[in-house]
Order: C-alpha cells, then sequence, then structure tokens
C-alpha cells in the first residue's frame, strides 16, 4: 500500500514540475525546475543574482515574446525542457 | 471657593489668581493678628507666607535691597537673610519707628507701563501679575492705616481687566494665524489639484488616456473655492501622494535596497526644471508612485521599469528598450494626429543584435512584407554597434538610404551597409528593387553631440524630426545638446502618459 501511494506521489511530481532551459546569447545553459504555477519573476531574479547583474538588466524571451513578472510558465504554455533566452540589453551612449 | 472651581474647570482661566491668593493670605493674617490681640493662641497663618517676608522687607530698612531694579521684586533680596525664632523676636523689638517706610511705592509708572502697553506682547503675563500683587501687599496690620485698603482692589480691578484684554487680543490673534496657515494649506492642495486634473484633461482630449469615473475623480467636484466634503480630501491625497503613505514607502524603499537597488523617490533631474510646471509635477508625482522594478510603460516585448525610468530622466546610457519604446510612442502619436507625422516602418535595433550572431535568425522582422513597405515612404531603423546608438533610414520613393550618427565617425557606417545587406537577403520579396543599390549618404551638418552618453536620446530625437511632416529645416537647429535633459524629461512624461492606461 505504502510503495503504491509513494509511486502515486512521484508520478504526481513528475508531473507537476518543469524543467526550463534559460539560455544566454554566448550560448550557456541553466537549468531551473518549476512548477507550473511559480511566477517566472523568481526565475529571471535568480538568474539576474547568479550573474551579478541588476535586476531588469536582462530579458527574458519565450518564442520570442518578452516574459513578464506576473507571467508564469501554465500562462505561457510551457511544457517541459523549453528554452527560454536571456537577452541582456544592449546599452549605447 | 476652591469646590466652585473643581465644579467647572472651564473657569479655571477666568479668576484671578494673583488677588485670590492675596486674599486668602491678607485674611487668614488678620485672623491671627485678631487672635493675638484677644490674647488667645495665635496658630499658624495659612497661605502664600513667603510674601509676608517680602513685604516685611520692602516695608523697613533693616535690610536693604541688594539689587535695587530686579523684577520680580522678591529679587531684590539676596537669600543669605536667614532668620530663627530667637533672632526674629529680637528683630521684632528692636525694630525702631524710623526703620519703617510709611509711604511706599505702588505700582511705578514703569511698571504699569509694562503691563498696559502692547509694545511688549512676548513678557509673559503671570510674572507681571505676581510681581505686582507682591508690593501690592496690603498694609494690612494693624500698623497701617485702612485708607490704604480701599484703593487697592480698585487698581487691582483694572489691572484684572487689562490682563484679560491683553490676553482677548493674543488668543484672537493666535487664531487668526491659525486659520490663515489652514487657509494656505487648503489653496495648496487645492491648485495640485487642479494640475492633476487639467493634466488629465489635456490627457482625454488627447486620445491617450479614456476617462474613468471611478478611478479618477470628475473635475466637477474639484472646482477651486468651494470647500470640499472630507471625501474629496480623501481622493485628492490619493492622488497626489502626498505624506500620508509614508510608512509604505519606507518599507518599499527599505525592501528595494535589498535587492540591490535602493531608489529614491526624490531624485532631483535636472531636465525637469527645464519642462513645464504642469509636466514636471506629474512627473515627480508619478516617480513617487513607481518604487524599485515596478514595470511602468509596457508594450509587447517592451518594459521599462523605475530603473529605466531613472536612466532616461539622468544622464545614463538608453538601451534598446528605451528606443523601443520611443518608436512605440511615436508610433501612437502618428496615429493620433495622422496630419503632423509621416507612417513609418519600424525595424528594432535587435534585429541586428541577434543577426550579427546567428545569420539565420530572422527576427523581429516578421511585419516585413510587401504591402507593410509599401504603406509607407519611411524605414527607420536604429543601430546599436559597439555600445553606439546610429540611425540608418531608408527612403522608398527617392531610393537612398540615410545614415545618422551623432558622433560622426566613418568607423560607425560600416555596420550600415552590412545590415542594408542582410535586410536584402532577408525580406527581397517585400521591396521592389535592390535595395543594396539605393544611394547610401551619411548626413553631415546634423546635431552632434558633445557629451558620451547622449546619442541614444539624440537618435530618438532624429528620428521624431524624421517622420514629422513640415519640418525639412530641423538640421540646422544646434542647441540640442544643451536642451538634451529636457528632450529626456519629455520622453519620461510621454511614457507617464501612455502608462496611464
Amino acid at each position: 500500500m505504502a510503495s503504491t501511494s509513494s509511486k502515486k506521489n512521484k508520478k504526481s511530481n513528475e508531473v507537476t514540475i518543469l524543467c526550463l532551459k534559460v539560455k544566454s546569447q554566448d550560448g550557456e545553459e541553466l537549468v531551473y525546475r518549476a512548477k507550473p504555477t511559480t511566477k517566472l519573476s523568481k526565475l529571471k531574479n535568480d538568474y539576474c543574482n547568479r550573474h551579478s547583474l541588476p535586476i531588469n538588466s536582462i530579458a527574458f524571451l519565450f518564442d520570442g515574446r518578452r516574459i513578464h513578472d506576473e507571467d508564469t510558465p501554465e500562462s505561457l504554455k510551457m511544457e517541459d525542457g523549453d528554452e527560454i533566452d536571456a537577452m541582456i540589453h544592449q546599452t549605447g551612449g | 471657593m476652591l469646590k466652585t472651581i473643581a465644579n467647572n474647570v472651564d473657569d479655571f482661566s477666568s479668576i484671578n489668581w494673583t488677588w485670590a491668593i492675596w486674599e486668602c493670605l491678607v485674611e487668614d493674617f488678620n485672623n491671627v493678628s485678631m487672635k493675638i490681640s484677644n490674647n488667645r493662641a495665635a496658630g499658624y497663618v495659612n497661605g502664600f507666607v513667603p510674601l509676608l517676608i517680602v513685604w516685611f522687607l520692602e516695608h523697613t530698612s533693616i535690610h536693604l535691597s541688594k539689587y535695587p531694579y530686579r523684577r520680580p521684586r522678591f529679587l531684590r533680596w539676596s537669600d543669605d537673610i536667614l532668620y530663627n525664632t530667637e533672632k526674629t523676636a529680637k528683630l521684632f523689638v528692636n525694630l525702631k519707628r524710623r526703620q519703617i517706610f510709611v509711604d511706599i511705592q505702588g505700582v511705578t509708572p514703569e511698571e504699569s507701563d509694562l503691563l498696559g502697553v502692547k509694545k511688549y506682547p512676548s513678557t509673559p503675563l503671570s510674572p507681571i501679575q505676581t510681581n505686582t500683587s507682591e508690593h501690592h501687599l496690603p498694609p494690612q496690620s494693624p500698623l497701617q492705616s485702612k485708607s490704604a485698603l480701599k484703593t487697592q482692589p480698585q487698581s487691582l480691578d483694572e489691572l484684572e481687566k487689562k490682563v484679560i484684554r491683553i490676553m482677548q487680543e493674543s488668543m484672537v490673534n493666535l487664531f487668526q494665524e491659525f486659520e490663515a496657515t489652514m487657509n494656505k494649506n487648503f489653496e495648496k492642495i487645492v491648485r495640485r489639484v487642479d494640475l492633476i486634473d487639467e493634466k488629465l484633461q489635456h490627457c482625454i482630449v488627447q486620445g491617450i488616456i479614456k476617462p474613468d469615473q471611478q478611478a479618477v475623480p470628475s473635475s466637477s467636484s474639484f472646482i477651486p473655492h468651494t470647500i470640499p466634503s472630507p471625501k474629496n480630501i480623501r481622493i485628492s491625497y490619493e492622488h497626489t501622494k502626498s505624506d500620508a503613505p509614508e510608512i509604505i514607502k519606507d518599507a518599499e524603499m527599505t525592501h528595494a535596497a535589498e535587492r540591490g537597488y535602493p531608489t529614491s523617490p526624490t531624485i532631483n533631474f535636472r531636465g525637469l526644471l527645464m519642462l513645464s510646471p504642469v509636466k514636471e509635477l506629474f512627473i515627480r508625482e508619478n516617480i513617487k508612485k513607481y518604487l524599485d522594478s515596478k514595470e511602468i510603460f509596457q508594450a509587447g516585448n517592451v518594459i521599462i521599469s523605475r530603473r529605466g525610468m531613472d536612466e532616461i530622466l539622468s544622464d545614463s546610457y538608453l538601451d534598446n528598450d528605451h528606443i523601443d519604446s520611443f518608436a512605440i510612442l511615436l508610433t501612437v502619436k502618428s496615429k493620433i494626429s495622422p496630419e503632423l507625422y509621416h507612417k513609418f516602418l519600424y525595424i528594432s535595433p535587435m534585429y541586428w543584435h541577434y543577426k550579427k550572431d546567428n545569420e539565420n535568425l530572422k527576427l523581429f522582422i516578421e511585419h516585413l512584407n510587401y504591402s507593410s513597405v509599401h504603406s509607407c515612404n519611411f524605414i527607420i531603423n536604429p543601430i546599436i554597434d559597439g555600445s553606439h546608438w546610429t540611425l540608418l533610414v531608408g527612403y522608398r520613393d527617392e531610393r537612398k538610404w540615410e545614415f545618422y550618427d551623432s558622433v560622426p565617425n566613418h568607423m560607425h557606417r560600416s555596420v550600415a551597409i552590412k545590415i542594408i545587406a542582410s535586410l536584402y537577403r532577408d525580406c527581397k520579396k517585400a521591396f521592389d528593387d535592390n535595395i543594396k543599390k539605393w544611394s547610401f549618404k551619411t548626413m553631415k551638418n546634423i546635431p552632434t553631440q558633445t557629451n558620451n552618453t547622449d546619442c541614444g536620446m539624440f537618435v530618438c530625437k532624429y528620428m521624431e524630426n524624421i517622420i514629422r511632416q513640415k519640418n525639412s529645416n530641423w538640421r540646422d537647429n544646434k542647441d540640442w545638446q544643451e536642451k538634451m535633459p529636457m528632450y529626456r524629461a519629455e520622453f519620461a512624461y510621454g511614457l507617464f502618459c501612455s502608462s496611464l492606461k
């Protein structure tokens, strides 16, 4: 009984957690595991912190569309293994 | 008497306390002297007895006053006069007739001056009262004549009237002052609300925002010089974002600081001072609304956060989001007033940015097709290359390219030629002829920059002036550099306006 219930849990976990690849322009990839309901602002902020970059200095694009703070994998219809492009803003003066 | 006061606390200030103290002391003193004359036990003198000492000193020449002109009068004698019971008994025995002043000065003209005349408004009233009462201390002892008794209360009555009058006047003054400040504050609020209202009307007229009766108070409820109901005042506070949400603001700011980006709502951007007061106020109020990384402007892939707004208003570099958002604003403007602006086709700087790394990518040019190209004459493409902004403009009718560079340098134009070639490869079908064979000209005698941070804004202004109709001699203006802070502030103003949607 116990084993079957844990299996079930595992199964449901597999269903609910997505792997998202964040790809920078250099080709560097970082994989995030996220629930479909997690706000992607979390991912964005973590990525910026990891690269010691100010928040909002990177544009995250999914299928060519900018990811907003309130977006979730569910709202963008992301699937397991989808790629997100991390694009550093081009500044000039 | 105390009971009646306790019953009605409001009367407290209306009582002449100095007179009461004096009365109480004299009454008790008379009682005691009566007891002594009837050969009964004297008991105690109740009341404010220290006055008796002063009275005694004033009426005898045993101790001459050390400081004859001090006020209040009890300060005239030094505090080294000490008597024990034995000494006192001796004192009265030895007291000679000539040592007693028969006629002492009452209120000096100088003192009545102090009381009556308004030129000493700051002199506290109570010390004068006690002061006068002290030397009014009546010659109530059996030694003194009784005629003095009758005159004293009269003068005290006068004094009382004077004091009450002065009190009343000062109260009226204070009240008037208070009323004036309140009026001033109220007018200020009304003025601010008017400004905001005016701004909103302006926006509504231009069609930038739609009137929203629930979120925005209608102009009719804010007619100046009528007293608004408390509800209206509350709304105006919400809109002006004054002191009320101070605590929340602080909390947000610490939160922002934690995330590594401290923002201040009170930064003084110099461009704001070059705008009209209405616009300046509008921007200032909006800046306060957005803290940290809140999104201010959002359209498609373009997001301008508070951080981005600060970059516009200060002299920072502009990034691709800024340039794109400026182009979006231009598109909106040209839609609102098509008689002022030419239609134009915009290619994002990101097109080339992706292209140079990966030739196969065809991002940001999905909208380029035969019909879109042929619907307008102008093709505008800002270029970011090596931290420098330049502008490439194509004229379909004249079959020519123009290249605008705010820091004229031959090195910059090579990238423009590459972009033309790449555009030709990607959208051959959209054009009738070979765009590579259009004439290519680097524009000379255009406004140029003298610092090294404004080229993004220069590119924006080039775009605006190129697509504006009947504006062929814009190149003659050479004062762009001085006006850059203003242009930046205007840009921010436009973004805030469209964010109101």
